[in-house]
């Protein structure tokens, strides 16, 4: 992208803000920025690894979620949600491989893109990227670890709990917190990060609701008593959030 | 049409946009130019005689090359753009758009034959400005592969922006 496009401030904002790339001098993200090209891509496009392993990828604004399906039965397991400064794919990045994942855009989303090569490259040259990379990746490797062990340690209401408070910002002092990313999402897609089933999330959040845990309607979706969530979630963090009320 | 994936580049002068034309040459078939002429101090038109387009006035020369024969050419008066010459298979979309009439935003039919070929809706809003400013639009239509092999020859171009847009 060239440094006069208006949409290169956008960019540079947007990596400012990112974890990846936010402890990270304005002129080497300019360079980043400058090497990559700008795409949109519309809303529900399904696209296996092998179509995007060879490019990295930031994401500038949206969401995409990389998941795993079994054909024959049609369950799908969702890896990781993405949203605005997060990159992909980073398992690519490090081997040089593709990976059986497929990635779905859940809204409009604008990207940053270059071809994987250069992208190695670009953090063979630049160790202030490494530095950045590794906690990145520490973080993914643990949200990996966290999905294998709330799927066979944790029931179904625990496992939507740990989701949603994975989601909130555990300082938010409102009385209606709206969770990060998954606040829109449809139960199906819920169900899809949870290893459950759309009527199962669907009955257990109206059953939430009831006793006044959450609100959800209309496809949106928050929290009105935190600390009350974080017992349904089996275990009380270290850190128990602030309480809403 | 309507899963078209696109790349969009914006140029300052027409000079410029004959260049990346030419630099797709042969690569790239299904390629547009979209300019508004409003700004022209000697005015363009052009005349149709024995099927061939022939433009007159201070830029036909860059019009009557990109045109060549066979080439979809629309020429409009869009109220918020003045006039608007667009030849190329996006003609096309332009004009399905006009005949199928107006719906929902985006608020023009340049806007919403752009939403056609999946350019968003700030993208939309970036590229009218760049038209009313005086910029022309080089829009290069067809598969993902094709699209970015478009991208890739005019990323050594004098663009001042450009973008990939995909269904």
């Amino acid at each position: 992208m060239k440094p006069d496009s208006p949409f290169f401030g956008e960019a540079l904002r947007c990596l400012q803000g990112s974890p990846l790339f936010a402890n990270m001098d304005d002129a080497l993200l300019m360079d980043m920025i400058g090497r990559c090209r700008r795409e949109t891509w519309k809303r529900r496009r399904l696209l296996p690894m092998e179509e995007t392993w060879q490019r990295f990828h930031i994401l500038l604004s949206g969401r995409v979620r990389l998941s795993r399906s079994n054909v024959e039965t049609g369950r799908v397991i969702t890896l990781f949600l993405l949203g605005p400064g997060d990159a992909f794919c980073m398992f690519s990045l490090l081997d040089g491989k593709p990976h059986d994942v497929m990635l779905e855009t859940l809204d409009d989303v604008s990207l940053l893109s270059l071809p994987m090569a250069e992208a190695r490259q670009w953090v063979h040259d630049h160790p202030e990227f490494n530095r950045a990379l590794l906690p990145y990746l520490g973080e993914q490797m643990a949200s990996l670890a966290g999905l294998a062990a709330d799927l066979a340690l944790h029931d179904t209401e625990a496992r939507l709990a740990r989701l949603i408070l994975r989601h909130v910002d555990s300082t938010a002092a409102e009385a209606h917190i709206t969770p990060r990313l998954i606040n829109d999402l449809s139960h199906e897609s819920l169900a899809d990060m949870i290893g459950s089933v759309r009527v199962v999330v669907n009955r257990q959040l109206q059953h939430w609701k009831q006793e006044g845990i959450v609100d959800a309607h209309r496809g949106h979706l928050e929290v009105e008593a935190l600390q009350e969530l974080a017992k349904r979630a089996a275990e009380l963090p270290s850190n128990p959030p602030s309480t809403a009320h | 049409m309507a899963n078209e994936n696109c790349c969009i580049a914006v140029y300052d002068g027409l000079d410029r946009v004959m260049a990346a034309a030419q630099a797709l040459q042969g690569g790239i078939n299904n390629v547009s130019v979209v300019s508004c002429c409003s700004g022209e101090s000697g005015g363009v038109g052009y005349f149709c005689a024995h099927g061939r387009h022939v433009f007159r006035g201070e830029t036909a020369e860059f019009w009557n090359a990109v045109c060549g024969r066979d080439r979809a050419t629309a020429v409009l008066w869009m109220a918020t753009l003045g006039m608007i010459i667009i030849v190329g298979p996006f003609a096309g979309v332009f004009l399905t758009v006009m005949e199928e009439g107006q719906a929902s935003p985006p608020p023009s039919p340049l806007g919403e034959a752009l939403h056609r070929i999946n350019v968003p809706r700030d993208s939309i809003v970036h590229y009218e400005a760049a038209l009313q400013s005086a910029h022309s639009l080089l829009v290069a239509l067809g598969s993902e592969d094709e699209v970015a092999q478009a991208h890739e020859l005019l990323a050594e171009g004098s663009a001042r922006d450009m973008a990939i847009h995909l269904g």
